[in-house]
């Protein structure tokens, strides 16, 4: 059954259980036995074990520890035990652990999920520590700039100019991975060329996908329809030599690992219980403030009488802030600051502008005050 | 920046391309607590006199770096912070989230973390971690690995390659228990033999002669360099042959005697890095002297290049191959 809860939670050891779930799956996968011995499974689980739990295998022992959790595998009906010529034998029931996704779902775990995982981490890191490019072995039409094609895509843009519907994704250490003909032809002919921005939460996403991997596959079904079966083969090939493992054993752990892959951690909201205070006697409260003397600095500048947006063009880079929601902040998340950070950044913003010989509110200075007013007592 | 931030945790995590998210108000109820987030081997996960002195300096006003969980809010490093929060009865903690570790990455950056800013693990601790690392097919980076624990990359490669030598006497059916006096540089120097037969002889060889690695280095080199196995394994048997004698004495319970040349051999080494011109170049008023010593020394090298010539089996084939060699003890399981 494909679970999803999301409340649940799961065991302390699960991470243990999975790995002798693998250790017990591996073994049917490979010797087509049912089942496995609690000693044969001690010999394929404990070097994992030692790696992933050596302090509990240290303190309780390694043959208790590992009995123990097979019992609570047992238990929790993953594994059956039956007896055969006086020894016990192991095997999988078809009831599988449950995995936590980054996403929070529990799901069914796949078998060998940790295990692909390790192994693409592993093969990322080659590819990193190679430098490895996929645009050196996937040929592009600007490869030839007095081409045809190449000529076709000059024209193109010379009609309806770098197409916005169409952005080139740009990665974070500049690298463009798909649309380098659109973007040489750009440069060429001096067109400002549309980069793909996307949501935040599309941005998020994107970021944690972004892996030599990922940057590879990107490379080759975007062009997928152009390529020759040998090109593809040769990066194939290419990325083999590097990891050193054979494409298809990568191929075969991005498969398994896709669903996880493609799962995303929802955006963590804080949420900050505040009390609303007035910033002049007798006047409205809607000044945003929590017990331990945070402050939303939005609802502090604007009730000093200063812009909004001020606080993101003079004071942010003098304030640490803290995102957060509350009963009156529910659009997106505002920035909080303590008290005590304000005062010390307002002044520090006043100082450096005036050296600077640049404008300075005199409304900064009378909130400074407000909060040293306000916040110069004990913590509320 | 947050007070809590930590350019050091940052940075490790750059180190690492793990992507992570600082963030200031982690739900304290949201973090999960699991098997493997403490690396110390120690009975106590978090020390109480560490967690009440947290707890106090946390109450007193003071501001800690932020904690590490993954992106399922298990916890990877500080669990004495978080549980000095806790303590206090705190609703939130700031952490470093990071996105998609997989176990392995979660456990070496709670042993880095936990290096640079926890009660330090001690040397077996590390190397625990460094050769299951290995066992379980990790290629380590001891450079980075150095900079993780502090321990000399020297150092860990060379755990490394003992583990890798341990695991290929496994594989290659050796009897553990037999190369259990053999030293970890000695196993590196042996893991270093590129053919199989090589490898089983020379680790034959090592266990029997109790030979040094820096030995062993020069053998497993010339064995490398050989141009067929056949030759490979000739070499082997005449560093075997060479050793009859401490292979004898070894086996019938007793330590190989140290030879009298020992001592001289480095210092016959030392003065061939001398040319002429460098031994000319003397002091006027130690000319004298140092003209008799050196005719002395002459003298008695020709007396000993004399008697070697004669005595010593030079040409490496003759008595060496005539000899009996001397069997390795069997540590290969016949099966």
């Amino acid at each position: 059954m494909q679970e999803t809860a999301k409340n649940q939670d799961l065991p302390r050891d699960n991470g243990s259980r999975l790995a002798i779930y693998d250790a017990i799956w591996e073994s049917v996968t490979q010797t087509g036995a049912p089942g496995i011995t609690d000693d044969e499974l001690f010999e394929r689980v404990i070097g994992r074990l030692r790696v992933l739990v050596p302090r509990e295998l240290h303190i309780t022992g390694d043959r208790t520890y590992v009995s123990e959790k097979i019992d609570a595998c047992v238990q929790a009906g993953i594994i059956a035990a039956s007896s055969e010529n006086g020894q016990r034998l192991l095997t999988l029931t078809g009831e599988r652990p449950l995995v936590r996704y980054p996403n929070g779902e529990l799901r069914d775990y796949p078998p060998g999920l940790e295990l692909a995982r390790e192994r693409l981490d592993r093969d990322n890191a080659h590819l990193r520590a190679a430098g490895f490019d996929v645009r050196k072995f996937i040929p592009s039409i600007a490869d030839d700039p007095k081409g045809a094609q190449f000529q076709a895509l000059l024209a193109s843009m010379h009609e309806h100019g770098f197409m916005k519907q169409f952005p080139i994704v740009r990665y974070e250490d500049g690298v463009v991975v798909d649309g380098l003909a659109r973007l040489r032809a750009a440069e060429r002919i001096q067109l400002p060329v549309e980069y793909w921005k996307g949501s935040d939460k599309d941005q998020k996403a994107a970021h944690r996908r972004d892996t030599p991997l990922n940057r590879i596959l990107i490379a080759l079904h975007s062009n997928a329809a152009r390529l020759p079966g040998d090109v593809v083969d040769a990066v194939y090939k290419h990325v083999a030599d590097v990891i050193p493992r054979a494409w298809d054993e990568t191929a075969a752990d991005l498969a398994l690992t896709q669903e996880w892959r493609r799962s995303i951690a929802p955006e963590y909201s804080p949420w900050f219980d505040v009390e609303k205070i007035p910033y002049r006697e007798g006047g409205e409260p809607n000044i945003q403030v929590t017990a331990d003397r945070k402050v939303m600095v939005r609802s502090l500048v604007e009730a000093g009488g200063l812009a909004g947006y001020r606080v993101g063009t003079q004071l942010k880079a003098y304030v640490p802030t803290e995102k957060a929601r509350s009963a009156y902040s529910t659009g997106p998340k505002a920035d909080f600051a303590r008290a005590e950070d304000l005062i010390t950044g307002i002044a520090a913003m006043q100082q450096e502008r005036r050296a600077a010989k640049r404008k300075v509110e005199p409304e900064w200075e009378q909130i400074r005050q407000w909060l040293v007013r306000t916040f110069s007592a004990a913590p509320r | 920046m947050h007070p809590s931030a930590s350019a050091q945790t940052e940075s490790k995590l750059a180190a690492r391309h793990v992507r992570f998210a600082f963030e200031a108000n982690l739900d304290i109820n949201l973090i999960r607590d699991v098997e493997g987030n403490q690396v110390r081997l120690s009975e106590h996960r978090a020390p109480k006199a560490t967690v009440d002195r947290y707890a106090e300096q946390m109450k007193a006003g003071a501001i800690f770096p932020a904690i590490v969980v993954n992106d399922r809010y298990e916890i990877v490093d500080g669990n004495s912070r978080w549980m000095a929060s806790q303590h206090n009865k705190r609703e939130a903690i700031a952490a470093y989230v990071c996105s998609d570790l997989t176990p392995l990455q979660a456990r070496s950056l709670s042993v880095e973390l936990n290096q640079s800013h926890g009660l330090s693990m001690t040397d077996e601790e590390i190397r625990g971690f460094v050769t299951s690392a290995v066992a379980e097919g990790q290629v380590l980076d001891a450079k980075a690995y150095s900079r993780m624990t502090g321990v000399k990359a020297s150092r860990l490669a060379l755990w490394v390659a003992a583990k890798h030598f341990n695991m290929r006497a496994i594989r290659d059916g050796l009897a553990i228990e037999q190369l259990r006096d053999l030293s970890d540089s000695v196993r590196a120097a042996l893991n270093a033999a590129k053919l199989e037969t090589v490898f089983l002889q020379a680790t034959a060889l090592a266990v029997d002669a109790r030979v040094p690695s820096t030995q062993l280095k020069t053998i497993i080199a010339e064995t490398n360099a050989a141009p067929s196995e056949a030759e490979a394994l000739t070499l082997v048997a005449r560093a075997r042959a060479t050793r009859s004698e401490d292979i004898k004495t070894i086996a019938a319970g007793f330590k190989s005697v140290s030879r009298r040349s020992k001592g001289s051999a480095l210092h016959i080494g030392g003065l061939l890095r001398f040319q002429v011109a460098d031994l000319l170049d003397v002091s006027p008023d130690k000319q004298a002297e140092m003209f008799t010593r050196m005719s002395s020394l002459r003298e008695r090298l020709d007396a000993v290049l004399a008697r070697a010539s004669v005595e010593w089996n030079l040409d490496g084939t003759s008595e060496a191959e005539d000899r009996e060699v001397a069997q390795p003890h069997d540590l290969a399981h016949v099966g």
